[in-house]
């Protein structure tokens, strides 16, 4: 599959009317935006908030972050599933608002415990957890959302994210007609010529309710790993509903991760990016872990992978599932280098990892999410006032793990935090 | 905790779903429990034979503190 | 700056195994390696003295030495100790790092040691010490004393070490963020390139070595025993009056069982973030087996059951936070007189 992707930076964004996206300048016509989010009764209210990289910022009962793609032309769409019936995405045209987000902000109607309950990913827009922050370097619009007629917690954040998808379309659409500032062309097809085939496992958290990953519009806790494009990565297939504090994995993650940005950039010259294993962790017992890491060994197999790199979402016992996929890789023969974010506790003195394999011998660090950070008093909070799971006073000053920012994990892989020995 | 429980001395019969993992980590007398949400419960039996595998379950862990072992040991339920 | 520099019987030039009990005592100046330790000093460090030691003494009778080893030290008032190097030396390594450490507590003077990294020295004090890696044997002493020059100097000045690896000591067991000029996936994939090459790559991730516990002993008869429940899985009572987080959780907590027959659903709740709770909320005996143990109790199969119950939280535990709560929880089953443990492990 051929697919070409128009970038069209946003440096700056501001709410007016009519809605346009002029040299890096993104107006929001509010109106417009609410209709979009209000056409479903679930939601009862929108507010917009706006926010840029180095204002002083905090963002609370941050949900999904999503970086608006659309497809011209409507034979197929952005976010398949979602945005248009779920026709295989990855080829042809597809715009990009580069550098910019849509973020959900709300609470959760009926109250929920154990690992259905929201924890709190921090969003710094500036100061010293910005650097762990996700979408502190990207302009920011805030859909703080009220609930409305939903039925459930499940059924809110359905219409959650397709409020916010039909808010990103929108916006992404604004382009068609514009001259992109760049266009880059994937192409995964063809044949190796002898360069080394390389697979990227990408482990999702894809537990229930609230720790879920959606692909092509459903969600993927019953599924057995899979294999996409790469094409289809980039045009929004996998999308992310995991709120889980900093290690859940945004959409605008998934549609640009690091592991997908490094190989795609290799492809044709030093390696064959031979395909994606899209897999989910947290399975319930040894059985199902089990099953799981030697279906990915089997579909590295398959894909004549002579090597796989391997990222994971989320932390605690999916290390069990994530260290058994590499476990099963190398005795399948595939050599296996992953990225690892570490524990450590906030010394840096306790053990990196919940779980290893021996066959785990080549691990990168993302750095350690114990380790605490002292953030300052900010002179604008969106979302609420109170932390949701510690309840301390939101404009600061705050003692957090770095865990506790939002999409921590996948910020430090990106911005190349590393845990090394003292 | 296992680990810790058994370096004070007291015999310690470790209940978990993840028996692979408490082998590693070397807890030394494991009972395999069912899933990681009720190590101690298997929903989708009727209560009265739940509650009989329960008792099975304690019944192999009694058994695990009465074994001497020499290192990490799963015991399994009897069928 | 002024340097004192630590040996043995047999580095200071006293005699071989023979002289192993060679009591505390010092000499002006450097002595031994420690001639060629001050040249490599040059004018930044002066060694205005050497204390020795008998290797058995301070390996087999730390108490009785040290003190006075570490009061010849004082007496030189010096800016840093430098001790050893031992190489694979067993007792000469433990010599110097327990001269090392009290320096370091009593003194408050920076020291470090030498010695090969397998020493078994090197496991029991690199978390206190500073311990440049060496060679096995004395041959690499030129290597070897360069490295304690330039560290040495750092640490008289007062400086703060930066990472092991790029300073050149043994990892001291702490490991603190810093920011590579890739991402994470890069790396890894310039890791899996090199691998695929069959070249030599470094991982970044070092994989641990976990410590075996001796088995207890087994227990007479089941049915004599008083057995205490112990659960990771944060069952807590309705209302979670203790407020046990679910993450991280900062304490263990006992509850009373009130004598129960088992757990009734509605009386307790989960605090633990990493599964769906619904199961053990309908019936929290799958996740403490209270039912099952009362009528093993009953049926004479087990002696006793302590009438209450210990939880934590396992869910991201800190794990030295943990096995902190386990010893405190010990330390009440001995005041309650049990005798085995049944634990359900998240």
């Amino acid at each position: 599959m051929r697919l070409e992707v128009a970038a069209f930076a946003v440096h700056h964004a501001r709410l007016g009317a009519p809605s346009a996206y002029d040299a890096g300048v993104l107006t929001i016509d509010p109106d417009r935006v609410r209709r979009l989010v209000l056409d479903d009764p679930r939601i009862a209210d929108v507010r917009l908030e706006l926010a840029h990289p180095g204002e002083s910022v905090r963002v609370l009962r941050a949900l999904d972050a999503i970086e608006p793609l659309h497809k011209p032309g409507g034979a197929v769409s952005a976010f398949p599933g979602f945005l248009g019936p779920p026709r295989t995405a990855g080829h042809g045209l597809t715009h990009r608002l580069a550098g910019f987000t849509v973020v959900q902000v709300t609470e959760f109607p009926f109250p929920a415990s154990g690992v259905q309950a929201f924890e709190e990913g921090v969003i710094e827009m500036s100061g010293p957890g910005a650097a762990y922050s996700g979408c502190a370097d990207r302009v920011n619009l805030f859909l703080v959302l009220t609930p409305g007629r939903a039925a459930s917690n499940v059924d809110y954040d359905d219409a959650v994210r397709r409020a916010a998808l039909r808010v990103a379309d929108h916006l992404a659409a604004l382009t068609v007609g514009q001259a992109p500032e760049a266009v880059e062309v994937f192409d995964h097809g063809g044949a190796d010529d002898g360069r080394r085939r390389i697979v990227w496992v990408h482990q999702v958290r894809a537990q229930g309710p609230m720790v879920q990953s959606f692909l092509y519009g459903h969600e993927i806790s019953g599924m057995v790993p899979t294999i996409l494009d790469p094409n289809e990565l980039l045009d929004g297939a996998l999308v992310g509903a995991n709120y889980k504090t900093g290690s859940k994995t945004p959409t605008y993650v998934h549609t640009r991760h690091p592991s997908l940005l490094a190989l795609v950039a290799r492809h044709g010259g030093e390696l064959h990016l031979a395909g994606v294993i899209v897999a989910r962790g947290h399975h319930e017992n040894e059985f199902l872990k089990e099953r799981s890491a030697q279906f990915v060994a089997k579909l590295a197999t398959l894909l004549r992978a002579d090597g796989a790199l391997c990222t994971y979402e989320a932390t605690g016992n999916t290390h069990i599932d994530f260290m058994l996929t590499v476990q099963a890789l190398e005795r399948a023969g595939i050599p296996a280098a992953s990225v690892v974010h570490e524990y450590g506790g906030p010394l840096g003195d306790d053990p990196p990892l919940v779980d290893f394999v021996p066959e785990a011998i080549a691990l990168a660090s993302s750095g350690g999410i114990d380790r605490r950070l002292s953030l300052p008093v900010v002179e604008r909070v969106i979302g609420g006032e109170r932390l949701a799971h510690r309840g301390q006073p939101a404009h600061g000053p705050l003692d957090l793990p770095i865990q506790e920012l939002f999409a921590a994990t996948a910020t430090m892989n990106e911005r190349g935090a590393i845990a090394v020995d003292f | 905790m296992a680990k810790e429980l058994e370096r004070s001395g007291f015999p310690t019969a470790t209940v978990t779903s993840l028996a692979a993992v408490a082998v590693k980590v070397g807890a030394n007398r494991i009972v395999r429990g069912d899933r990681f949400s009720h190590p101690c419960g298997r929903p989708g039996l009727p209560p009265a034979e739940e509650r009989a595998w329960r008792v099975e379950l304690v019944r192999t862990a009694l058994r695990a503190l009465a074994t001497p072992v020499d290192g990490p040991t799963v015991f399994e339920l009897r069928s | 700056m002024r340097v004192v520099h630590y040996l043995n019987q047999f580095f200071a030039g006293v005699g071989g195994e023979e002289r192993a009990d060679t009591p505390p005592a010092s000499r002006p100046g450097p002595v031994g390696p420690g001639l060629a330790l001050q040249r490599l000093l040059g004018e930044d460090g002066e060694i205005i003295g050497t204390v020795l030691c008998g290797d058995g003494l301070v390996g087999d009778r730390p108490d009785a030495v040290v003190p006075d080893i570490v009061a010849l030290i004082e007496a030189f008032a010096p800016d840093v100790v430098i001790a050893g190097p031992a190489f694979n030396a067993g007792r000469y390594g433990l010599g110097c790092a327990r001269v090392c450490a009290a320096v370091g507590a009593r003194l408050r003077i920076p020291a470090l040691a030498a010695m090969a990294p397998d020493n078994a020295a090197v496991e029991l004090h690199r978390r206190e010490i500073v311990i440049v890696p060496t060679t096995a044997t004395a041959i690499g002493m030129p290597d070897a004393l360069a490295a304690m020059a330039r560290l040495a100097l750092r640490l008289g000045r007062g400086e703060p070490l930066g990472p092991a690896a790029a300073e050149g000591y043994v990892p001291r067991g702490r490991r603190m963020n810093a920011w590579a000029p890739a991402s994470a996936s890069e790396r890894a994939l310039a890791m899996l390139q090199t691998r695929l090459r069959a070249e030599p790559f470094t991982t970044e991730v070092a994989l641990p070595l976990y410590d075996r516990v001796a088995p207890p002993p087994p227990v007479a008869d089941p049915a004599r025993m008083r057995l205490a429940l112990v659960t990771e899985c944060g069952l807590v009572p309705a209302g979670n009056p203790d407020r046990l987080e679910w993450v991280r959780a900062s304490k263990w907590l006992r509850y009373g069982l009130g004598g129960v027959d088992d757990l009734a659903r509605g009386d307790y709740e989960v605090a633990h973030g990493g599964y769906d709770a619904a199961f053990a909320v309908e019936d929290p005996d799958r996740l403490l087996p209270v039912d099952a143990v009362r009528e093993l109790a009953r049926r004479g199969e087990i002696g006793e059951v302590l009438d209450a119950y210990y939880v934590t939280c396992g869910n991201h535990g800190v794990l030295g936070q943990m096995a902190t709560h386990a010893r405190e929880i010990a330390a009440d089953l001995r005041r309650q007189h049990v005798d085995s443990v049944l634990l359900v492990a998240t």
